[in-house]
């Protein structure tokens, strides 16, 4: 169950005076059961590419493989691709359509023909999986908060059961409590369904706290594919690229320009709390010997 | 990228066309529709070519550009000639039945071909060196008479240019709802006309919904910004004639001169 | 005296079943006082649904309070007579930026304001040219504002609020939809226009690293002001903060944990330099 892309690259509008190259020569293997954040400046190529996992788009030169098999090479159904590669957009309001949340659920495993009851059973579970209360499933999707609506829109994909889950900006819009909600909901995803994820954020701090690997692409070429720390270790060129790394990185990496020994690949604010510490107790227990 | 999509095709050079005053632009498409009815022989219509020629000239905009616009009346403009070639009694130069071509019939067609042609083309050529914004404030304006019986000339204007404003947003939107709802499995493209209208149900709710929500920000923020109204209001850019305009006056005036002089004479 | 005061501001909305029967009513905002200084640079923190959109539309009175009074520049916003002048001393930039842009021109949409408040027109070119410049978007002066990002958007409605020549500016959550970038490319051009130009500044957020240069932040929770201070002072109360659903930046709360583990650092550090400041004094 993996996606591949082979020397990639999409244009818009080709051959127009419009003419615009989203992205070139990619080459990129999403295997099963891996978290992957995908980041990017605005216009880098992020959303052009995600659309392509799922064959929302066909690409302009180059192939695109789920599980070996070239999705635009004639017999295979993108309808079917679509169910196994599930995406959801940034704005839950593009999608939420129906009059209460429990039937806008059952609209994508209707659509794969599923009969009621089997529909049914997996609207509830998938609204389960993202923490929807029950007491909401026969209200208006509209009247819901931001939260709410994303997780029904989550939900929405999710239960047309895919193999790979990605998830464009989950937590923009959301204040902390609502996208530390979400993130775990999603990390639970990944662990108990075993479901492949790419999540796209803008936020250096989400990504760093849950991926197993980041792909950064800038301006339509990957420029790091690589674990969340060797990543950062490049926030230098990350700045050039519009990015920047989490704000941890940058106070790690002052301290250790002025002489404190720390380890400058910590990625979250307990790690850096306890190096910080070890690194001054132990100065300070060299000063007392 | 349907934002790049300009609504009414405005093409960006500097030309003479492009400076001179919509209303001018407007009123003189109008004379040239009219002097294309009034028009009704060779001579005339090879002046008419004239005009024409000049001002796709005068514009500046690449002359596929201008024809561009017939593709939308092409099956208008063939039934139209089908219709005259067919169907105009007199000299009867070819017959096979009941079907039968005349030479009135072809003069008749190639007289309405040259007509809407040349209509489209001459419209084209007002729309490609105006932007919609100024369109709007010459009809504003043109319009302003209407006041007296009470239409209300400004806001009709002020929802058309905010219409200019909101219709590729818009477009950009529906692209993403489509997208969003083909990723759940939806179908847009196949089944019968009522399951199609069926399937709009996912895109139409969505899209309704953020357009109302968009309307309501929109008049928040106008109320916010102290829009009451056409009252007390004054313009950034108000429309004045230049000379240029004056001498566009003339030369149209002119030509109008030229049409009703063939058409008093029969030419 | 102060710009914008706040007396016991309250604001009550009526919520209604399909046969329009009272369901009952909510209190958005309640027993809000607030003195804003001509000049200063004011933040206002909360989560979704704290109330602080709401207090921000009363200060345009585009909302009228149910209980309470707030005037703007000495005038009372439920002073139906004052509404135009009040809207013109305290403008207003919101949060969707494709949502408040009129015009289908940047130079036109700057030019809204001016015109509806009755400007002649020389008046109006010169002050669009003004704000533009202020905002630094006067390459962008004949663009469609369909073509900019997010954040030249906010800056095209910021100069659109600044052609009104406004005293103060709220500004509702201007950053919410954009990225990074974006984010930091508008609280510049509010921080400019506050230094430069002396306008009074009301930026409603639930960033906190957005309001580390405010004079005064007040945090807002369930419709009520829970908090109130300068950034240094607010910033020492981390668990606070937490409690009511507020993003605290990880300088801060780095500075936190080292301090609760034992570390002698001074209370309240705002940026990483100041951190990294006390530790190395400290090692």
């Amino acid at each position: 169950m993996s996606i591949e892309l082979k020397n990639v690259s999409y244009l818009y509008s080709p051959g127009t005076a419009y003419e615009m190259r989203a992205l070139e020569d990619i080459n990129l293997v999403i295997p099963e059961h891996q978290f992957i954040g995908l980041i990017g400046h605005t216009g880098s190529g992020k959303s052009t590419l995600i659309q392509l996992f799922n064959g929302l788009l066909k690409p302009t030169g180059g192939q695109v493989f789920y599980n070996g098999e070239d999705i635009w090479g004639g017999d295979v159904s993108r309808k079917d691709l679509r169910s196994q590669v599930g995406l959801v957009f940034q704005y839950p309001e593009y999608q939420l359509f129906e009059v209460d949340v429990f039937k806008d659920v059952c609209f994508g495993p209707r659509n794969q023909g599923l009969d009621q009851e089997e529909a049914k059973r997996r609207a509830r579970a998938a609204l389960e999986h993202v923490g929807v209360p029950e007491e909401l499933f026969g209200r208006s999707p509209f009247e819901l908060s931001g939260g709410q609506k994303k997780r029904v829109a989550i939900a929405g994909v999710l239960a047309m059961d895919p193999r790979i889950l990605i998830l464009d900006e989950p937590t923009a819009g959301l204040d902390p409590r609502g996208r530390d909600e979400i993130l775990r909901q999603i990390r639970a995803l990944h662990e108990t369904r075993g479901i492949t994820i790419v999540l796209v954020s803008h936020s250096m701090e989400d990504i760093a706290r849950y991926v197993q690997r980041i792909v950064v692409l800038d301006r339509g070429h990957i420029a790091f594919d690589d674990d969340p720390r060797r990543v950062f270790s490049h926030y230098r060129e990350l700045e050039q690229m519009g990015l920047a790394a989490p704000q941890i990185t940058y106070v790690m990496h002052d301290l250790r320009d002025r002489g404190v020994p720390v380890d400058v690949d910590v990625l979250t604010v307990e790690e850096a709390r306890d190096n910080i510490l070890a690194v001054l107790k132990g100065k300070g227990a060299g000063h007392a010997t | 990228m349907l934002r790049d999509i300009t609504l009414g095709q405005y093409y960006p050079v500097d030309s003479v066309l492009h400076r001179l005053d919509p209303r001018t632009k407007f009123i003189g498409t109008l004379l040239f529709v009219a002097s294309l009815f009034l028009f009704h022989t060779f001579p005339g219509y090879g002046v008419a070519t004239l005009f024409l020629v000049s001002m796709i000239f005068l514009s500046r905009v690449p002359v596929s550009f201008m024809f561009k616009g017939l593709r939308a009346i092409f099956v208008i403009l063939l039934i139209t000639v089908a219709f005259n070639i067919f169907l105009t009694p007199g000299r009867v130069l070819w017959q096979m039945g009941a079907v039968k071509i005349t030479y009135e019939g072809l003069i008749q067609a190639g007289r309405m071909a040259v007509r809407l042609i040349y209509l489209v083309v001459g419209s084209s050529i007002m729309t490609l060196t105006t932007t919609p914004n100024q369109l709007t404030d010459g009809l504003e304006d043109l319009m302003r008479p209407l006041k007296v019986v009470r239409v209300p000339v400004h806001e009709i204007a002020m929802m058309m240019s905010i219409a200019l404003r909101f219709i590729p947003i818009l477009m950009e939107e529906t692209d993403k709802i489509m997208k969003a709802q083909i990723a759940r499995g939806a179908d847009f493209e196949t089944g019968n006309i009522f399951q199609r209208a069926k399937g709009l149900v996912p895109l139409l709710v969505p899209l309704f919904i953020s357009a109302f929500r968009r309307a309501d920000d929109l008049a928040m923020a106008m109320e916010a910004r102290c829009y009451h109204g056409g009252e007390g209001r004054t313009q950034m850019k108000p429309l004045r004639y230049k000379g240029r305009d004056m001498a566009a006056y003339c030369i149209v005036i002119m030509y109008l001169a030229v049409s009703v002089v063939f058409r008093v004479r029969g030419i | 005296m102060g710009i914008i005061r706040a007396r016991k501001l309250g604001y009550e909305y009526h919520r209604y079943d399909e046969n329009g029967q009272e369901e009952g009513a909510t209190r958005a905002i309640d027993d809000i006082d607030l003195d804003v200084r001509a000049g200063q640079f004011v933040a206002v923190l909360g989560h979704n649904g704290s109330g602080k959109s709401t207090l921000a539309k009363h200060i345009n009175a585009l909302l009228i309070p149910t209980e309470g009074t707030l005037w703007v520049d000495g005038m009372d916003t439920s002073a139906e007579g004052e509404l135009w002048r009040i809207r013109q001393r305290a403008g207003m930039v919101f949060q969707n930026p494709d949502n408040q842009i009129i015009g289908t021109v940047v130079e036109e949409d700057v030019g809204f304001g001016p015109e509806n408040m009755g400007v002649p027109t020389e008046d109006i070119w010169k002050r669009v040219e003004e704000s533009l410049q202020a905002v630094g978007m006067a390459a962008y002066r004949s663009h469609s504002p369909n073509k900019l990002s997010g954040g030249q958007k906010q800056r095209v409605a910021i100069a659109g609020v600044m052609a009104m020549r406004p005293q103060c500016i709220v500004l509702d959550e201007p950053t919410a939809m954009l990225d990074p970038n974006g984010r930091r490319e508008v609280l510049r051009a509010v921080r400019e226009l506050n230094r430069r130009e002396n306008v009074t500044v009301i930026l409603i957020t639930h960033y906190m690293e957005e309001v580390v240069s405010a004079d005064r932040v007040y945090v807002m929770d369930q419709g009520r002001i829970v908090m109130e201070g300068t950034p240094r002072e607010l910033f020492t109360r981390v668990e606070d903060l937490k409690s009511y659903g507020l993003d605290v930046p990880q300088v801060t709360l780095l500075a936190h944990g080292l301090k609760k583990a034992g570390l002698v650092i001074p209370e309240g550090i705002l940026t990483r330099e100041e951190l990294v400041d006390a530790l190395c004094r400290s090692s």
